[in-house]
Order: structure tokens, then sequence, then C-alpha cells
């Protein structure tokens, strides 16, 4: 053996003997206890990053010691293959999307593979391959025969850089788009959008058996489904068409002083009076300039326009003034809202503003609210008044309270009841980009829309392509592609050239890998209901919401199906930290121009080296943009794989920023080097050693060798040779 | 680990337990091997391969990823703790808690870091350092 710890040449040998033995294969039928270990599995940009290394890292020291612990364990790994980075680089080089995803895919496997990373490599999934895509259109038309997936005209969000319409999730708090950073605009089109909404009760409550997730991603999620209780009431206009309203505060409905709508709400042209027009349509051609981001923010000075006509308040046929604002948006609740200005303060400033009328309805026990001096609304606690069958009630949400009360009255008398909403839309999933899952139907002008039947499944992505990045699509450019016959009653007829969003490539593929090469269906029922859930599933927070909460929609729906037999994909789930480098940043400069690659910096004396300013250094998320990253290759060249697991395992709990410093990665260099004398030189000592034979020593018996090991000299070799 | 996966605990575990082989005084013993063996074993998840490149130098035909984990006792290959006397000028100042396996170099630095060496000797210059291991460390100042 050498006698010098020289990791580059055993984890190479050793990587090529494990695979040799298939070592890492699952097991199958064997009489143990499962444990599916997975980590989220990457996108292939082309290169690994320290995050992912942290990641798998964390997953395989899991899965290594279930293995040692007697479990038959699943830990495997794949490509989260489409979206638009392919296409778009594909654009720019002037080469397919396929060939560039595929390179990257090559690259960071050999990347992966030096890391020692347990996995079974014959259940790889990749979700750009017709045999995974194949059982995403499978799902889909799942969705599409529930009734589940359904196209409507909606006002979506449209990203100007990429000519892509974008999911909500996808447009940061300042309304721009998550990958390219457009300001993002609203278009109507027809889009297809799966029905979340149907399951947002289950989603909600099904937390509670969360037991192994961190708790702020539970909260995370219960506050994207972000339910609220209380009452639908139909208010109605003078013409007669209902107006129905949703109002967590029913109690309050005798306060109602005016209604507002939303610009875009459908009955705003009917109810717009001839003197009105002109200002009604002036005042929507603003507001569709605006995000909805912009519409909704706190301390915004209060605009809208009355359209001249009057609803009924249900509760005490008052007429009450009909007007439209931007703050209320269609896409939430019914575009519609009573304003409750006493005790409201959005609706208070907004009765002030056009000297609309307040009443109090909530009195509190220490003042006397008077609605021509009020200063500010009052959504306190207090006693109902002006509320007839509501006076003298206790205003609040508790048992017997004003809400509750209101409810009862409300269904009693026919004029509204109890519901929910949320928070939650409907999912769409639409783009009109290549580089996706081509969803299953036809158009046909006879049948509507046809699902492709099961048997011609996949719909291939068709490789002869023109990628010029300019107007619609790349498949609704290709005729050859879009013209086929109904498969129904055989006229010409055209296919969808809309691309699934890729978050649903992700919602399922934790369920392909328990029986990965199936060709006949998306995995043997009984096997992966064998398999799954995951027992431990690790990855970034930043899924938190959208890649957790899909995975737990598609499973429940799969359930529903009758396919699964479990509620919950992830029994346990680890967030890990970020990955930091050392940063040096130029207060003096703004943008990306104020990160300096340390490359260029001498730590003792750092200064810009354009402009000699002293430059600040800390610790920050290793970004490309930072020119903080440090690359898995060179760690592994240096000190070798078995040292880098180390320092990111000790240098930080795993779920806790860790800090990258070449100095402890040092030290635990060191560490396995003194590992490597210390054994070493006992195995040069020529102690013999059996496997299994000190088992027998009880604690005393081992403290007694250790504090008189004269007295064991005797003794020990019965274990020796 | 079965609940909480706090890895950088482990692995200062598997420092200790590296340690205390280095310093055990029965390298040539049977429980010297089983703390061989459990190291490589408890190693073999965190660094796998230099756990297996180890394990296989020892003579063992199967990998160390076959073995079954072990529970993990460093307490048993750790012996307890003994007083040293620290005395300053032949004077005694108090005792210190330290490993009983400390050898002289290793009481040295632990004396001289003491709050107790530190609060008599405070600026003065230490001239000479006596060592008694097991027992004592005086202090000779100038
Ligand atoms: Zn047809």
């Amino acid at each position: 053996m050498e006698s010098r710890y020289n990791p580059a040449e055993i984890e190479e040998k050793w990587q090529k003997f494990w695979a040799e033995q298939g070592m890492d294969k699952t097991p199958e039928a064997i009489a143990k206890p499962k444990f599916y270990a997975l980590s989220m599995f990457p996108y292939p940009s082309g290169n690994l990053h320290m995050g992912h290394v942290r990641n798998y890292t964390i997953t395989d020291v899991i899965a290594r010691t279930r293995r040692m612990q007697g479990y038959r364990v699943l830990h495997p790994m794949g490509w989260d293959a489409f979206g638009l980075p392919a296409e778009n680089a594909a654009i720019k080089q002037n080469s397919h999307p396929a060939q560039w995803t595929y390179q990257n895919i090559a690259q960071m496997k050999t990347e992966l593979k030096r890391l020692g990373l347990s996995y079974d490599w014959d259940r790889e999934v990749a979700t750009c391959s017709p045999d995974y895509y194949r059982w995403t259109q499978w799902i889909f038309l799942e969705f599409f025969k529930s009734g589940l997936a359904y196209q409507k005209e909606a006002a979506v969000n449209w990203d100007p850089v990429d000519q892509t319409v974008l999911a909500n999730e996808q447009v940061d708090s300042a309304g721009r788009a998550w990958r390219s950073g457009a300001l993002v605009e609203k278009r109507l089109l027809r889009q297809w959008f799966l029905k979340i909404t149907d399951y947002a009760d289950q989603l909600l409550k099904d937390l509670d058996q969360l037991d192994g997730w961190p708790d702020r991603v539970k909260v995370m999620q219960e506050n994207w489904i972000g339910k609220s209780t209380g009452a639908q009431v139909v208010f109605t206009t003078e013409a007669g068409d209902d107006l129905p309203i949703f109002t967590t505060r029913p109690d309050t409905l005798w306060g109602a002083t005016f209604m507002v709508l939303s610009p875009e709400h459908p009955l705003v042209e009917k109810l717009t009076t001839a003197e009105q027009a002109a200002a009604i349509q002036a005042y929507k051609t603003a507001t569709a300039a605006e995000t909805d981001i912009e519409r909704t923010a706190e301390n915004r000075e209060k605009t809208g326009v009355w359209t001249g006509s009057h609803a009924i308040n249900p509760v005490n046929n008052e007429r009450i003034p009909i007007w439209i604002a931007d703050y209320v948006l269609m896409g939430y609740g019914t575009g519609a809202i009573m304003a409750v200005p006493a005790h409201d303060q959005r609706d208070f400033e907004f009765a002030r503003k056009f000297n609309l009328p307040i009443r109090a309805v909530v009195q509190p026990a220490d003042q006397a609210l008077d609605g021509a001096t009020m200063t500010e609304a009052y959504p306190g606690d207090g006693i109902m008044v002006n509320s007839a069958a509501l006076d003298g009630v206790a205003a609040g949400k508790a048992a017997g309270q004003s809400v509750e009360r209101a409810i009862a009255w409300l269904e009693s008398q026919g004029k509204g009841k109890g519901t929910s909403t949320y928070r939650l839309r409907d999912w769409l999933i639409s783009r009109q980009r290549y580089w996706g899952v081509p969803i299953p139907v036809v158009h046909c002008p006879n049948c509507g829309i046809v699902a492709v039947p099961e048997a011609e499944l996949p719909v291939v992505l068709p490789e002869e392509v023109d990628f010029s990045g300019k107007g619609a699509s790349p498949l609704a450019q290709l005729e050859s592609w879009v013209n086929v016959p109904c498969p129904t009653c055989g006229t010409p007829a055209q296919r969808e050239t809309d691309t699934m969003d890729t978050f649903i490539d992700s919602s399922w593929y934790f369920l392909r890998y328990p029986d990965a090469r199936n060709e006949q269906q998306l995995g043997n029922p009984a096997v992966v209901n064998d398999w799954m859930p995951v027992d431990q599933y690790v990855g970034g927070i930043e899924h938190a919401i959208l890649h957790l909460l899909y995975s737990r929609f598609f499973t429940k729906f799969l359930r529903d199906r009758g396919f699964l037999n479990f509620d919950e994909p992830f029994k346990r789930l680890l967030t890990q930290g970020m990955v930091q480098g050392w940063t040096y940043m130029n207060p003096n400069k703004s943008g990306n121009a104020q990160w300096i690659p340390s490359a260029l910096v001498d730590p003792k004396d750092p200064k810009d080296p354009e402009t000699g300013e002293p430059l600040v250094g800390s610790f920050k998320t290793m970004s490309k943009s930072k020119y903080n990253g440090v690359s898995p290759d060179d760690v592994i060249n240096k000190y070798g794989a078995d040292t880098a697991r180390m320092f990111i395992l000790f240098k930080a709990p795993p779920e806790k920023d860790l800090e990258w410093d070449e100095a402890d990665v040092e030290g635990q260099s060191r560490f396995l080097n003194r590992v490597w004398r210390l054994v070493t030189d006992f195995a040069e000592q020529g102690s013999n050693v059996e496997k299994g034979a000190i088992a027998d020593l009880t604690k005393p018996e081992k403290e007694t060798a250790l504090r008189h090991p004269q007295r064991h000299s005797t003794n020990h070799r019965r274990f020796g040779r | 680990m079965a609940d909480d996966y706090q890895f950088n605990t482990a692995v200062s575990e598997l420092m200790k337990l590296s340690n205390a082989l280095t310093d055990a005084p029965c390298k040539n013993s049977a429980i010297y091997t089983e703390g061989i063996q459990t190291l490589l074993t408890l190693l073999a998840p965190f660094a796998p391969h230099m756990a297996e490149e180890l394990w296989q130098s020892l003579g063992y035909a199967d990998s160390v990823h076959h073995q079954p984990w072990c529970i993990f006792d460093p307490a048993a290959l750790v012996v307890d703790e003994i007083s040293l006397v620290i005395q300053v000028m032949g004077k005694t100042r108090g005792t210190i808690q330290v490993p009983a396996q400390a050898d002289k170099q290793a009481l040295e630095h632990y004396a001289r870091n003491s709050e107790l060496a530190q609060r008599h000797i405070a600026d003065k210059e230490i001239k000479k350092v006596i060592v008694v291991p097991g027992k004592l460390v005086n202090f000779v100042l100038g």
C-alpha cells in the first residue's frame, strides 16, 4: 500500500470498482425496510457549482448511512432538462437546444461521478427525453379527462424580452420577470390551466401530516394558499344584474356605503352611463399600464371613477353608488368589493377623497365614532350598531360574535352564505416556447379539443425547427408539424403548439425513479407505492413554495385517479443552506460592476484594480455575477473529493449557510492525512484483525483494557491472529 | 443520526475518536483493533474512498460500505480526565481538568492557557516550565 495519502489515485480506483461491482444499484424485492433518499434534481446549466455539491453530499451521506443500517436504499439522480436557457443558448449559438442540453448533462455527470456519490445511474431520468415526457403527457391527459386541465382567455403576464407568458410566481415583487428581469406587461391570451384550486383545502390541511418538514416551509405554503373565511353576498345592480362579492367581515354589511369594481370587471361597460363614459374609458386605459403590485401598494393616493350607476345592498335595500378603482383586481375574489369606509382604511381614504358617506357600525367602548368626524378607519372590537338584527352583538370573529351571527342571518334570509376563498390561483401552464413538453391535444373544427390517443404518445418535439428568437413559438411556425388529421373524425386539424411549464416536469419525477425503465406505464403502481413516499428529500429553500406545492398537488391528483395509495410525496424535507464565498465589493460602484473578482485582488491590501479604491470584503452566496464562486473541480483536483465532502459536512449544520474557507478545507485535509497515517501505522505494526471479534467485550472490560493494557496482553490474542 | 442530521457534530466526534486512537496506550490490543474498525466504518459515509482504501488494506475481503453501522460509543475509548495541579514558583495555585492521555507538550499547553496560570503569571516572563505528567505543571518566572 502507498504510504502517502494520494486522493486522486484512490478515488478514481474505487469509483470504478464500485461501479463494476454494482454496489449502488437499488436492491429489489428483499426483506429489508426501504429508504428513498432524494436530492432535488438539477437543471443542466453546464457546470456543477458548490450549492449542488453541498446538496448532493448531504443526501449521499444519508443514503450511505441507511445502507449500513440495514435499509434497502433508492438513491437516484436525473435532470430537469427543459426550459428557457437551452432555447436562448440555441438562439445565440445557432445550435439545437437538445444538443446544448445533452452536452451539459454529459459534463455535469462527469463532475458528479468524481464526488463519489452513490447513485443508481441505471435509473437516471432526463425530462427532455421522449421516454420520460411521454408520461408527462399521459398525466396531462389524466388532468384533461378529469376536467382539471382547461383553457380560458386570461390576462396574462407577458415578458416582452423572452416573448412568453409567465406564471404569477415567475414575476418578482417589483413586477419583473424572474429570468429576464424585464418589466412584465398584461396581455389577453387563450391559455391552459390546471385546476390546483380544487385541491386548495387538502393542500392546506395535509400540511399537518408533514412532521418532518421545517416549520418555515409549511408556513410559506400556508401563506401561499392563503385561505380566508367569510361570506359570499350578492348585491344587485338597478338593472337587475348580480354583483357577487366576498367579504371576511359580513357583519359590516350595514356599513357599506358604496361598491368598487375592478376596471376590468365585465359589468363595467353596461354600468357606465353616457355622462361617465369618457372618464371611465380614460381610467381603464391608465390602469392597463400598471402592474398588480403598483395597483395594490399601500399608502398610495387613491384614484377611481364613478360609473354613474347604483347597486342595491341586499341587507337593507339601500341604493349605493358603484365606482371603479385600480386597487380592486379582477384576478382575486370576484373583482368587486363592498366598501365599508368606517372600518377599512383603504375604503376610508377612498371615501374621504371622493366625499362618499361613512357610517360606523361597530362602536368601541371608549369613544363614540361619527362618520363625519373620523380621521381614520376603526378596525377594532366593539358593539354592533346601525345593523338591524346584529345590533348589540359583540363585534368579532369568535364563536357567537358578529361574523358568525351575520353569516347565520344571511343564510336564513337567503342573502348570502358562509364560504372560504383562497389566494391560490389555478396554475397557468401554457408556454409559447419550443423547448418543453408539447401539450398532447389537437384542435378540430368539428370536435373541438381532442386528446391525442394514449397509443400515439409521446407527441414528439420535432427537431427541424428554426430558432430565430422572434415572433411566435418555433412550433407554431412549423406547418408540417402543426397540421394533422383529427384523431376522432379525420378532418384536417391543428396540434396545440403551446408547451408545458417546466414545473410540471419536476412535479412527478420522483414517481418515475422507482420503476424508471417501465415502457408500459409511468411505473408499476405496486413498485411505486412500495418505494414512495420519499423518506428524505434534500434541496434548496427557493423551492419551498412552487415545486413542493405542485408535487403535493400531482401526488394527490394521481392518488385520486387510483394510481397512488399515499397522500404526501415527501416524508421528510431538509432545506440546506447556501454556500457563500468571500466577496470583494467596491462601495463606490453600483450594479454588477461593484463586485470585483478575487483573483484580481491582493487579500492583504484589497483595492479596486481599475480605480485603486479600497474594497469591502464579506461572505456572500456564491454566484457568477459576484465572481465569488469556487469550482468543485478545482477543489477535487487540489484536495480530493473526500476532503471536499468532509469540509462541507463539518463546516456548518446542513440547514445553515456555509462559508467557504480554504483554511478549513486544509484542516479537513490534514485530518484525513492523520487518519491515513494512523491506520497505515496500525497495518504496518502487523496487527492482525478479525472482523467482529471484539463485539464480545463489554464496556467495563473495554475500560479495564484501556487502563491496564498489560493485563489484557494475553487475553487479546484470542481476538488476534 | 436517526432524527437529526448534525453532520458537523458527527465529524467532530470522528476527530475525537481518531485522536483517542492516536493517543491510546494499548495499540496492540483487541480493543484498539475495534477502534480502528469503528473509525473506518463511521468514516465510510463521509469519506467513502479513503475509508474503502484503508479498510481493504487491512485485509478485509468485503467492502467497508457493506459493514453494519455500529453504535458510536467514543466514551469507551476516551479515558476520564485527571486533575492537574498548577504551580507558580512552586506554590500551588489550584487544579484544572485535563484529558488523562495528554502528553507533556499538551499538558504545558493546557496549563499555559488556563485562566488560573494567566491570572498568577500576568505579564511576567516565564523562565522555565516543569511538567510532571499526570500530576502537575510548575511555572518558574523571571
Ligand atoms: Zn374531429
